[in-house]
């Protein structure tokens, strides 16, 4: 439950963002550089082009959070028909597919991702992409466990003996047992793109300046780590709460069907 | 006289002793177990050599053009194609590839012109250790964690840690570092904030060196153990067969330490093989954060820099690492797991 | 069939609560009974009566945790079992007192050899060598009938049946030379056939050791089998109380009538199967008065009244209201 409220009030935040900021996220004030948070006007401070940290971080977490899905919805896409195909036609098909799955798990996911979006060229986009693909196979094996799972089910041989045509048995029985798991993982999901999302974005393959993310500021923060080590504080924190609310989400859904599905 | 038969069934109940012939036989097994999973091994290989090799189809719009730079003449960049063979088949040009990788020829850096194996076997040591470093502090007090938890399950301890794992998972690894490093190092002086010393050097340096990059890398591992530990060694103490041992008369203490994690053990060494493997990738960007010249450093220079060699032989090298641990995790689950053994 | 007239164990109203969301439940009251040297107490009674619950109770793995609590006492060899602290409980178990559960096919560690778990046993109580144990721990197996024991000891529990198991777990009992067994439905999840053999093996166990036994079981045929005396619990209360084979020819209370009417019988008229309508009540229905009358078919006005268990003649009680005379409305 807390989880949902403050997910909520991050994606209000989000989307108001570029209204609700004090200052102006992108304009430089070169006499205010580098103000320590509690300056006069500036609640968090300033960063090394006299940017308003407070600001920054607004705009920054839309883009974070924006990002986040996006790499998500691209995980899913991949991997949640592959997922289905994989487990309800079994076989051969499925062993190919869970080899791939495997080989490309094999792969650590900050590193792949790096590649890819390096060799692609450093854009939040292709970050995203790379992102995606490397998160599929998670999305691959639980969709597949879900099916797998259901079919074996009883009611599924029993509604089978009594003439069901598959289709029906599909939609009927077995998307509603897989879409609860997803759900849940689709939370979770999105918190681990979110962190891998700040990993590249502070080695600067992600987000590209003049935008931001939190990951990106804390690149920049480290820049400047022994002369203002408060940049760095923020928007990690900001990452955090984010994570943990999305964490939160996805184990509260996860007990609140718990009780349903335990008839 | 009585025997073990039963007349009619409620449960599927196997009955074969473990006679010495058997266990001969278990071995032989245990052989062809193994039979099955090396040629998946090698096809995992072959697939994950594929998919590094076609990183470099990713490369947008002719590569040889990128590579040359700017301001190349076709000459310059009809060279750069023959050097390096661009204009042969696409199967060729990865044969001939694999064909060094095989004799550990990785090819050669564009930036440094020097062969990549050197540069990356350089760096191996140093990532290694950190990837020890970090994954025996988190399992020493994510196992520990989760083992207290679960015994006073629902009381104040496990209230806390279980706050601290969950925290301890969604907090970026690098921003931690970045903490540690603002706190420790540069505030209070405790610790180095950047390099490294091989422990050949001295030993002392090189630990102070690991410390705190080390706990940033063990926090979430060490979070995630934690939960992992405590869900299964609660479930394990609810069993039937800890009550029974509690008839006996053991002490909380023993049954907690001897038979719960005795049979906690295998699913843990799944975890603790994958959280290895996960760390060994993802130290990446806390190298990066306290100037540890390990193969994360090296990876994200070959970005920025453009060099594709380096950095295929670093993915290569890092996905064979996985695959290898994946592989013996296999096989130490097997061997822990008694009832695999009949 | 007793030697000593001496309660080995003497229990005096054993409660039991539960925290049911913030009230205090009892779910055994008013328990009292005895077991003398040498001697098998039945204790029975439908699923959720309470007899198990008391058993747990006096080995301390009910009443001590958050949320439960526990009153009376059981006297045993001296020492109030309700009231020991928990080094005293573990040198008491598996040592003077051992239980043996209802599951045999979950009770044993799976990754752990079964001359292990035995000699593990006992060495919490005996100051003796690993291969001493072992030793030991394989005349047990032996005493229990185990074929091939040097064998099966280095055997892990998947490689043993059912009814293999339990005479395991009856090994691992008897390793310490207890005074007094518990034995919680040992036999309900067997097959019938292994069933008999492990009661023929406990009668065994209690004539050449001289253990005194607690069984618990819904099945009057067992305990017709088995044991000497008997304790009836409906609802958390004991009703009635005697030596088997009184009890049997003439039941005091209406709920052992039922459940001797209910028990199917191979010689004898044909009829259909008798069988109690409705269910007994939840703790949190627990009444004041006699919690059998909603079921009762001999149930009076007056029956609403509290109720006690009341010694009739030495070694038998009732806790009927009507005392004898619903004997009179019975059919044939």
């Amino acid at each position: 439950m807390a989880g949902l409220i403050t997910l909520c009030v991050l994606a209000l935040v989000a989307l108001v963002a570029p209204w609700i900021t004090p200052y102006d996220p992108y304009a430089s004030d070169l006499n205010a550089v580098l103000l320590p948070p509690g300056s006069p006007g500036h609640v968090l401070g300033t960063d090394e082009l006299g940017r308003d940290v407070a600001s920054r971080l607004l705009v920054g977490g839309r883009v974070s959070l924006i990002a986040a899905l996006q790499g998500t919805v691209i995980a899913l896409l991949v991997g949640v028909p592959l997922g289905l195909v994989a487990g309800f036609f079994g076989s051969w098909v499925d062993r190919i597919i869970m080899f791939f799955t495997d080989a490309l798990m094999s792969f650590p996911g900050i590193l792949l991702a790096m590649a890819i979006a390096g060799i692609l060229g450093p854009n939040l986009t292709n970050a995203m992409v790379a992102i995606g693909i490397v998160t599929a196979p998670r999305a691959i094996r639980l969709v597949r466990g879900s099916v797998l799972g259901t079919r074996e089910d009883t009611y599924i041989e029993a509604a089978r003996s009594i003439g069901t045509p598959s289709y029906q048995i599909v939609v009927r029985h077995i998307l509603p047992n897989v879409l609860a798991p997803l759900v849940v993982f689709s939370a979770i999901l999105a918190g681990t793109v979110m962190l891998i999302e700040a990993g590249l974005s502070f080695i600067g393959l992600g987000v590209q300046p003049p935008e931001a993310s939190w990951g990106a500021m804390l690149g920049n923060a480290f820049n400047y780590i022994s002369r203002s080590p408060w940049l760095a504080v923020y928007p990690g924190v900001c990452i955090a709460i984010s994570v943990l609310a999305l964490n939160v989400l996805g184990d509260g859904i996860r007990d609140s069907i718990g009780k349903k599905v335990r008839r | 006289m009585t025997t073990g038969t039963s007349v009619s069934p409620s449960r599927r109940e196997p009955t074969r002793q473990s006679t010495p012939a058997r266990r001969r036989i278990h071995v032989a097994g245990l052989l062809r177990n193994l039979g099955y999973r090396l040629p998946r091994l090698l096809g995992l290989f072959v697939v994950v050599t594929i998919t590094v090799f076609g990183l470099s189809a990713l490369i947008p719009g002719d590569p040889a053009v990128t590579l040359a730079g700017e301001g190349a003449t076709p000459e310059s960049i009809a060279a750069i194609r023959e050097k390096l063979g661009l204009s042969k088949p696409w199967l060729e040009q990865y044969l001939s590839w694999m064909n060094g990788v095989l004799h550990g020829d990785l090819g050669t850096s564009f930036f440094y012109n020097t062969p990549v194996s050197g540069l990356v076997m350089s760096r191996v040591p140093v990532t290694l250790s950190l990837a020890l470093f970090a994954i025996v502090a988190a399992v020493i007090f994510g196992i520990l964690a989760g083992m207290l938890a679960a015994a006073r399950r629902g009381r104040v301890v496990d209230k806390i840690t279980t706050v601290l794992s969950t925290v301890g998972i969604a907090t970026p690894n690098f921003w931690v570092g970045m903490i540690l490093l603002i706190l420790f190092s540069l505030n209070w002086r405790v610790f180095p904030a950047v390099g490294y010393t091989s422990i050949t050097t001295n030993p002392g340096a090189w630990f102070m060196h690991l410390v705190l990059p080390g706990i940033a890398l063990a926090a979430a591992a060490g979070a995630e153990l934690q939960r992992q530990t405590r869900s299964s060694v609660s479930e394990i103490l609810s069993q039937d067969y800890i009550r029974t041992a509690r008839a006996q008369g053991l002490t909380r203490r023993k049954i907690l330490w001897q038979r719960a994690l005795k049979n906690g053990a295998p699913p843990l060494a799944t975890v603790i093989g994958l959280q290895t493997a996960v760390l060994l990738g993802g130290s990446v960007v806390v190298e990066k954060v306290f100037g540890i010249p390990g193969l994360g450093t090296l990876a994200i220079d070959s970005v920025t820099l453009k060099d594709l060699p380096v950095l295929q032989g670093i993915v290569l090298l890092n996905a064979c690492f996985v695959i290898i641990i994946n592989f013996a995790t296999d096989i130490i689950y097997t061997v822990l797991n008694p009832k695999v053994r009949v | 069939m007793t030697n000593a007239k001496d309660a080995l164990l003497s229990v005096e109203n054993l409660r039991l609560e539960i925290d049911v969301n913030g009230v205090w439940t009892p779910v055994v009251e008013d328990v009292s009974f005895e077991v003398r040297q040498g001697e098998t107490l039945g204790l029975v009674g439908e699923s959720g009566s309470g007899k198990s619950v008391s058993a747990m109770s006096l080995m301390g793995f009910m009443g001590r945790q958050r949320g439960q609590r526990v009153s009376g006492t059981a006297t045993f060899q001296g020492r109030d079992l309700l009231r020991l602290n928990d080094r005293e409980l573990e040198s008491m178990r598996g040592n003077d007192i051992a239980m043996v559960f209802q599951e045999p096919m979950t009770s044993l560690d799976p990754a752990f050899k079964v001359g292990n778990q035995i000699a593990a046993g006992i060495r919490v109580h005996q100051d003796v060598t690993a291969s001493k144990a072992k030793e030991m721990a394989i005349e047990a197996m032996d005493k229990v009938r185990i074929p091939n024991a040097r064998v099966r000891a280095d055997n892990y529990p998947h490689e043993f049946s059912g009814g293999m198991r339990q005479r395991v777990l009856i090994a691992m009992a008897i390793a310490n030379n207890p005074s007094m067994l518990i034995a919680d439905e040992p036999t309900t999840a067997l097959d019938v056939s292994v069933q008999a053999q492990i009661l023929t093996l406990l009668t065994e166990m209690k004539e050449d050791l001289g253990l005194a036994m607690i069984f618990i079981t819904h099945n009057m045929g067992v305990v017709a089998d088995i044991c000497d005396r008997l304790a009836v619990m409906y609802a958390g209360q004991i009703v009635e109380e005697g030596d088997v084979f009184e009890t049997f020819a003439a039941p005091q209370h209406p709920y052992t009538d039922r459940l001797l009417a209910a028990m199917p019988r191979i010689t004898g008229p044909r009829g259909s199967l008798e069988w109690i309508p409705g269910s007994p009540p939840r703790p949190t229905d627990f009444s004041a008065g006699c919690r059998f009358a909603p079921r009762c078919r001999h149930r009076l006005e007056s029956c609403e009244r509290p109720t006690t268990l009341l010694e009739i003649s030495p070694g038998r009680s009732n806790r009927c209201l009507r005392g004898t005379t619903w004997m009179e409305e019975r059919e044939s």
